[in-house]
């Protein structure tokens, strides 16, 4: 079976005046459809830039990037958005969930870029709020919701546009160790559904969950098993 | 479609969020565009109010007199330069003038007097078409006819100013000796009155002050008491207001013509009247709408600072929008509907508000209410072009935030 990802030698340089910092110098990837992988590595070492490039958030300076047999680095600008709502699902540390809209209005934000009718919108977000738990928490706000919940919701906003891989970048990081392992709990699962996941992380004991370990160190690969 | 709805649904949202800082966003917008509004409402009252009070004097009039300011240099010449027979001849050859009037006035310190009371009046000596000519309607009575022209009979007809003077308004006149430098005229019609608010002077030179002071006579009677065939000047009407001032210079080429190019002859036309009315209220108006420019230019500065302000504050908004799929162009239009939803509402206050002005305005002064609806949809329409024109920078500048920084913004 061919790989979902493939990334051969990526190079992102950032430029601040006159320091240019090498956040990943020369990675290389190949990552398997239904894979469930945690990257490591101390804090700086370029696991945010990597999952940024996976999730066309931004470009490498050089080096190609392959999803599912595409070669992202060849599109143009324009084409990435498209990229990102079809085919990835975000989850990040701070959840980032508008706060002035509801659980289901925030699930619903990914379709409406998609151009679904308001109809299949409500149905979808709702399924994908109901399947990690949030049936009955719908029409609360963020700030009526517990830490765990708003990840939640924020993974199923991940979910909602059936997306072939979920980028999770330390979504445990602002939750307390009991319902990291509820969050931990539900990737898993979805795991076992088939949905390829990659989760960046500094919890030693999450790397159970998961089937292959990456470590990075200044911007390369240092360890892969 | 559905974008753009939900676009117009977060405006509202992030509107509401803020409802003061919102409102007072929009005070510049509302009080241009209700300027607007009223400025459009009441050139419209005033043209109408204008074009009716010079229609009460006869829309298609126009006034021919000779030109007494003689150039330096020249032979003073005696004569009105407008005789009995070039008014005939102007019957027969002018094709665009309908009727004419000789005219032969006394304008300075005349009285008329009935029993103990006196009036300051102007003497008109006119034919007997000059009622059609002058809208000169009639309270009671009759007009002049061709046998009182003739026959030269001592008869008049009064304006109302002068029926007050005379017979308090109260007494029937008609048949009644008034006198006028000692001379008895009966009464046989009074006419209607005239107001004349807006237009200070009409007929020669601005001859005829008050429409309302005039006492009426048969011409032939004036140029008996002058013993001369001349008239003082040309009253005559065109056929339509448009032909006006063609039918005028028939007229003019007509007398040169007939008088060797003896005189030079000066007119007025009523159409030249309301051109020049409609003139100076176009001319307020542009005033009063650059004013309202102004408010509207430091409304649209109020919205661009606004959305700026929005936008910094909606950075992480903008970084996760775009994470989960939006593009560059569905942030600036998200932006600029904002932009455009605050300017409308703005507007559509503005509106309203304009509209409850000018009726305030228009009904405490009497006035029809009247309402300009060019100038609603100019309003409308200029509230869109405000909010484009002030949210299109602030919109670029989120639509152009990189989606990592703008996620990683603090
Ligand atoms: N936008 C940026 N501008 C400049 N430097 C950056 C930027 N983003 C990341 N970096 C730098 O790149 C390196 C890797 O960052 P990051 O991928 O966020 O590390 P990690 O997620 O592993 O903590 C760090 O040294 C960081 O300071
Ligand atoms: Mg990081």
């Amino acid at each position: 079976m061919k790989p979902i990802i493939e990334i051969q030698g990526i190079h992102k340089i950032y430029s601040l005046g006159e320091t240019r910092i090498h956040a990943l110098s020369g990675v290389s990837l190949s990552i398997k459809r239904g894979a469930f992988i945690s990257i490591m590595g101390p804090s700086g070492s370029g696991k945010s830039t990597l999952m940024n490039i996976i999730g066309c958030l931004t470009t490498p300076n050089s080096g190609t990037y392959l999803l599912e047999g595409e070669n992202i680095s060849q599109l143009p600008y324009s084409a990435l958005p498209y990229i990102r709502n079809k085919k990835i699902g975000f989850i990040f540390q701070q959840f980032h969930l508008l706060p002035k809209l509801s659980a289901i209005c925030n699930v619903k934000l990914p379709l409406i870029y998609a151009g679904y009718k308001f109809r299949e919108r409500h149905l979808l977000a709702y399924e994908a709020l109901a399947s990690v738990g949030l049936k009955d928490r719908i029409s609360h706000l963020p700030n009526q919701l517990s830490g765990g919940e708003q990840q939640r919701v924020a993974i199923a906003r991940a979910l909602v546009n059936q997306p072939v891989i979920i980028l999770a970048d330390e979504p445990t990081g602002n939750l307390d160790s009991n319902t990291g392992k509820e969050i931990m709990g539900i990737f898993k699962l979805l795991n076992q559904q088939g949905k390829t996941i990659i989760l960046v992380t500094h919890e030693e004991s999450w790397t159970a969950y998961t089937s292959r370990i990456i470590k990075l160190k200044d911007g390369k690969v240092v360890e892969d098993e | 479609m559905n974008r753009f709805l939900e676009c117009i649904r977060i405006a509202f949202l992030s509107m509401s969020t803020n409802k003061l800082r919102t409102t007072l966003t929009m005070l510049g917008v509302i009080i241009g565009v209700s300027s607007v509004v009223i400025v459009g409402a009441v050139g419209k009252v005033g043209k109408k109010l204008v074009f009716e009070e010079l229609e009460t004097f006869g829309l298609t009039n126009l006034w021919v007199y000779r030109q007494w300011e003689e150039k330096p240099g020249k032979v003073e010449k005696h004569g009105t330069g407008i005789t009995n027979d070039d008014i005939e001849a102007i019957r027969e050859q002018c094709s665009l003038v309908n009727l004419v009037s000789p005219c032969l006035g006394k304008w300075g310190g005349v009285w008329a007097k009935y029993k103990t009371k006196y009036a300051k009046i102007i003497v008109e000596g006119v034919d007997v078409d000059y009622a059609k000519i002058d809208n000169a309607y009639l309270e009671i009575g009759r007009f002049l006819i061709t046998d009182d022209i003739e026959y030269r009979r001592n008869i008049c007809i009064i304006g109302s100013d002068v029926y007050q003077k005379l017979f308090n308004g109260k007494e029937d006149p008609i048949n009644l000796q008034i006198y006028i430098e000692n001379k008895s005229y009966t009464v046989v019609g009074v006419l209607k009155r005239k107001d004349r608010n807006f237009i200070e002077n009409l007929g020669p030179k601005g001859s005829i002050p008050n429409a309302n002071e005039r006492v009426i006579i048969p011409y032939t009677i004036i140029q008996h008491q002058e013993n001369t065939k001349d008239v003082h000047y040309i009253q005559a009407s065109a056929y339509s207001k448009d032909m006006a001032n063609e039918a005028t210079e028939q007229i003019k080429k007509l007398l040169t013509k007939r008088h060797k190019g003896q005189y030079t002859y000066e007119s007025e036309t009523m159409q030249e009247h309301i051109e020049f009315a409609n003139t100076i209220i176009n001319i307020l108006a542009w005033i009063a709408l650059t004013a309202a420019s102004v408010s509207l230019i430091v409304g649209g500065i109020g919205i661009m600072n606004i959305m700026t302000t929005t936008i910094v504050e909606r950075t992480k908004e903008i970084g996760l929008r775009k994470a989960i799929g939006a593009g560059d162009i569905d942030i600036l239009v998200q932006f600029l509907v904002e932009a455009i939803v605050i300017s409308l509402c703005g507007g559509i206050i503005g509106i309203g508000l304009g509209i409850i002005i000018t009726f305030i305005l228009e009904v405490l002064n009497k006035y029809p209410f009247i309402i300009s609806f060019v100038y609603l949809v100019l309003a409308f329409f200029v509230s869109i072009v405000v909010g484009v024109i002030s949210g299109i920078y602030p919109a670029i500048r989120a639509a152009s935030l990189d989606p990592v920084e703008a996620l990683r913004y603090e």
